[in-house]
């Protein structure tokens, strides 16, 4: 049985200018233990995808429909007191700039005994020596004295080692990190990346990574979803996804990355992304597509399946005889 | 300047929220009464209706008359004419004045800032109106001196103000892109860095003209703005309140609550302003 | 080879900074940078947070005084101007900030943005100035409709754009582009990249690029500038960096540009820690504190940027010394593999 599976998930916002359908019917499955990628630029809702699964969604954000089956329950069903309950210790969540998320008053240390006095329900006498070996598993060097530290003497880097840290004091089954690297150096990117991968081997945390940089994650990610406006335009394991991406999305964002040593023009993508308050009919990548034709323009696309775990919704698979 | 807000967006949010429209209609009632006076007011402000003394409201003086038989709704209507003409005109001198000087001030920065902001700090440490009664002291009564002593009292507020938001847009990439491009030092203070620190100065103004009201009307009250026999509402109420224990209450009441409902006014709008442009606000 | 558009020799800027009540330390943002723009190449400066890249960028148009050195521009030492002085030049040297929405006036549309420049360097005015404007608006691929939008009515794409247009405007010999892309989406950012590459040709520009990503870099760069807590640590030509880098950072930083690996799987040099901060920046070699290399000598030695190779100058006494590292080699050969 997959960990998580969200089915038609939607989630509009309601502005004053209209209706903005954010998500609009996502499905996804994750399994036990596995890192799946949430992969998507600006506005392809894959930010909202994880706020959703929480149900951290703010105004004027609402979840309209779907399922998200979380070990057989249906969270969009539970009551905001279980639902609570469940929240850090379950499913945990980390996010982009660390330290606006700790409290500057705070210790780290204090912080920390109190995720694991009140989230792990550990007694008092024990959560700084867990507190310690916490610090230590997420290899923040001479955790000790670390404990002391308040926020603003850590760095990005190991703000975001502190929120890590917290994250899996409850042994979460699932974390979900949102852009937990933007904005650190490359190099700390590296070792945050790693952190997160070696968490996974020795706990079985399964995680999806929310980020917009498709090479950070094949990185660490075992499959990866691709988005675009709303939904998941190709989903696949990394590898496969790489060697042979089939929606021409996928394809045009690896074009657009810059690889080491290519000069001349980047291949990228025409266009820009859609206003979500009036999607194009059809496929809502039609616009921007070399290979749209005339069915693109009128009929959404569904997943066509081009091997067991490998799908894209794209007409051109079906063209060539998938399905 | 509110152009980028402007239009449809405020109008849009000040229908969302009933008290900002409140404050709205208060405020242009008051401005319709200062306009159209003339054509509102039954009578003379100055006429004295020697045998309709000090009586209560009737159907021919609907808010009665003082002791000089003047017809108080007469004198209210004109009364907003002239306390509005004075509000406005001290909030405009004192947001001109008070946020070039403290444009100049946070722009140079140095120890002209460093002095400036010291003699700011010697103005306000005075309560205002002991301030503005010293200015008035100085100049004799009357509107000009009204003018003068609301406008110097609210200077150093504007300067405080203009001075803060200007040194946060200083830090911003526009402003080095501006000099980048080749802008000359007053043309980036001019067309750049003032026009994008003027957001909260303007809101503050709305939120300040109730206050000049209150303090023009309060030195009238004292007998140092405007003199006697004239229509304003601080003079009215010292006029009304020396009648007092004979219990002529119209003769105070009626210029104290349209004090009161300006001031409201104002403040209402002032709020609900700076609510709308609340950049937090303005981002979602 | 023809002069050199712009030299710098031995730039320093130390910012002060209050630590204490009584004390008072300096950030040393740009420790004694030279280097030089050759007419019609662009030069990538390459780095972490804390390496100096953008105060560097910024001093080379005098937008930020050095603390010492000097900024030559026609043999004209720039940063002894005065500001009055150095407005007539700023028609030369122009500049593409970082965050586009920050570096664009948020009251003024993107028409009167562009017509800024031309105006105050007597170019053009009022109908020739507007026309201009909007042929260059059109030249970084806005439509007129574009051109009446305020900053925040613009994506993120859309005002760099103007930001690119403004700096075009004056038709400038010299252009420091400070991260233009890495605030966008990457398809975006492919967009603007096209669009750099396009209008550096058709304006014959100089440049200066800078980046932490040197995917990036290695798309746009003709030489290539790495730098560390406010040093060069390596200098080369395109090839000579990416194909054959020489100084420990620089490996490591290649080795942290993701995505490259699933395909080119070679055992990546993820360094330890973070960069140190520039107010008490390591004695000897700056790197010491995390080179993996790091041996006595590094921790006293003051390093010095030394030619290998005609070109090609690393700031590492024990490269230099001795040839090369075991290590490094096998990465890199692995790399080709």
């Amino acid at each position: 049985m997959s960990l998580l599976e969200v089915r038609g998930l939607k989630t509009y916002f309601y502005t004053r200018r209209g209706v903005v359908k954010v998500l609009d019917g996502l499905n996804f499955a994750l399994e036990p233990g596995q890192i799946v990628g949430l992969v998507g630029e600006t506005g392809s809702g894959k930010s909202v995808t994880g706020f959703s699964i929480l149900r951290l969604v703010r105004r004027p954000g609402r979840i309209v429909g779907g399922e998200v089956v979380f070990e057989g329950r249906d969270l969009l069903k539970l009551p905001e007191p279980q639902m609570a309950a469940l929240r850090g210790r379950d499913i945990a969540m980390i996010f982009q700039n660390p330290r606006t998320a700790l409290n500057p008053l705070i210790t780290v240390g204090r912080f920390l005994e109190q995720v694991l006095h009140f989230r792990a329900g550990l007694p008092r006498n024990r959560t700084r020596d867990e507190a310690v070996r916490l610090l230590s598993a997420v290899h923040i060097p001479d955790p000790e004295r670390r404990l002391s530290s308040y926020p603003h003497q850590l760095s990005g880097g190991m703000a975001q080692r502190v929120m890590i840290a917290a994250a899996v004091a409850a042994r979460p089954k699932l974390l979900i990190a949102d852009e937990p690297t933007t904005g650190l150096d490359v190099t700390v990117q590296a070792q945050i990346m790693r952190l997160l991968r070696e968490l996974r081997d020795q706990t079985g945390t399964a995680q999806i990574l929310i980020t917009h940089d498709l090479g950070l994650a094949s990185e660490v990610c075992d499959a990866i979803a691709v988005m675009y406006a709303g939904e998941i335009v190709e989903f696949a394991p990394t590898r496969t996804l790489f060697a042979t991406p089939k929606h021409p999305y996928t394809r045009g964002l690896l074009a657009s990355r810059p690889k080491l040593g290519q000069t001349g023009e980047i291949p990228g993508i025409r266009g820009a992304v859609p206003d979500l308050m009036n999607p194009p009919r059809g496929c809502r990548f039609h616009p921007r597509c070399p290979h749209a034709f005339t069915r693109c323009r009128v009929e959404r696309p569904r997943p066509v399946y081009v091997s067991p775990d490998h799908y894209a919704t794209c007409f051109l698979l079906e063209e060539e005889g998938h399905a | 300047m509110l152009k980028r807000v402007a239009q449809s967006e405020v109008l849009y949010r000040i229908k969302q929220n009933p008290t900002t429209l409140l404050g709205l209609g208060i405020v242009i009632f008051m401005f319709g009464l200062a306009v159209f006076a003339p054509w509102v007011a039954p009578y003379d402000p100055l006429e004295k209706h020697f045998d309709h003394v000090s009586e209560p409201p009737s159907r021919q003086f609907w808010m009665g008359t003082d002791q000089f038989g003047q017809d108080i709704f007469s004198r209210v209507v004109w009364a907003a004419r002239l306390d509005l003409f004075i509000a406005a005109t001290a909030v405009a001198i004192s947001l001109v004045v008070g946020s070039l000087l403290g444009a100049l001030s946070g722009y140079l920065g140095g120890w002209f800032d460093e002095m400036f902001m010291r003699l700011m700090d010697i103005l306000q440490a005075f309560p205002s109106l002991i301030l503005a009664m010293g200015i008035a002291f100085a100049l004799g009564p009357g509107v000009f001196t009204v003018i003068v002593a609301t406008s110097a009292v609210n200077i150093p507020g504007y300067a405080r103000l203009m001075r803060s938001t200007l040194l946060s847009e200083k830090q911003r990439t526009y402003v080095l892109a501006a000099r980048a491009v080749g802008n000359p030092p007053w043309r980036i203070l001019f067309r750049h860095l003032i026009p994008n620190a003027l957001t909260p100065v303007l809101v503050n103004a709305t939120l300040h003209f109730g206050w000049a009201i209150l303090e023009a009307a309060g030195l009238s009250f004292l007998g140092l703005g405007v003199a006697v026999p004239n229509a304003e509402w601080g003079v009215m109420i010292n006029m009304g309140l020396q009648d007092f224990w004979q219990g002529h209450w119209w003769a105070y009441t009626f210029p104290g609550v349209f004090i009161a409902l300006t001031v409201l006014g104002f403040n209402l709008v002032g709020d609900g302003l700076s609510d709308l442009l609340d950049p937090r606000r303005a981002r979602q | 080879m023809p002069e050199p558009v712009l030299v710098v020799e031995h730039l320093v800027k130390h910012y002060p900074v209050r630590t204490g009540w009584f004390r008072r330390q300096y950030v040393h943002a740009v420790d004694g940078v030279s280097l030089e723009v050759h007419p019609g190449e662009t030069l990538a400066l390459v780095g972490e947070s804390g390496s100096g890249k953008s105060t560097l960028g910024r001093m080379l148009l005098v937008l930020e005084r050095p603390t010492a050195g000097r900024i030559l521009y026609k043999g004209q030492d720039l940063s002894r101007l005065r500001e009055r002085e150095l407005r007539s030049y700023r028609k030369s040297l122009q500049m593409v900030f970082q965050d586009p929405m920050d570096a664009l006036n948020p009251r003024m549309t993107a028409l009167e943005t562009v017509m800024e420049p031309l105006v105050l360097h007597g170019i053009a005015e009022g109908k020739a100035a507007r026309d201009r404007a909007l042929e260059l608006l059109e030249q970084v691929g806005l439509t007129r409709e574009h051109a009446g939008r305020y900053p925040h009515q613009l994506s993120g794409g859309q005002q760099q754009r103007v930001g690119i247009a403004r700096a075009l405007a004056t038709e400038p010999e010299f252009v420091v582009f400070d991260e233009p892309t890495s605030a966008l989406d990457v398809s975006v950012q492919a967009q603007l990249l096209n669009l750099i590459r396009r209008l550096r040709a058709e304006y014959r520009l100089s440049s200066v690029f800078i980046s932490h990503d040197l995917a990036v870099v290695s798309h746009l760069a003709d030489r290539v500038a790495v730098m560390y807590l406010g040093q060069v640590v390596e200098l080369g030509s395109r090839q000579q960096i990416f194909e054959n880098p020489q100084h420990p950072y620089t490996v490591s930083l290649m080795s942290s540009i993701p995505g490259d690996r699933p395909l080119m799987p070679w055992k990546p040099l993820v360094l330890e820690g973070e960069v140190p901060s520039p107010l008490n920046p390591p004695s000897g070699c700056r790197f010491h504190t995390r080179c993996p290399f790091a041996d006595v000598s590094c921790h006293v030695r003051a390093q010095k940027l030394e030619p290998i190779e005609p070109g090609h100058f690393v700031a590492c006494h024990r490269v230099i010394e001795r040839g090369d590292y075991g290590v490094l080699e096998a990465a890199k050969e692995r790399r080709k593999a």
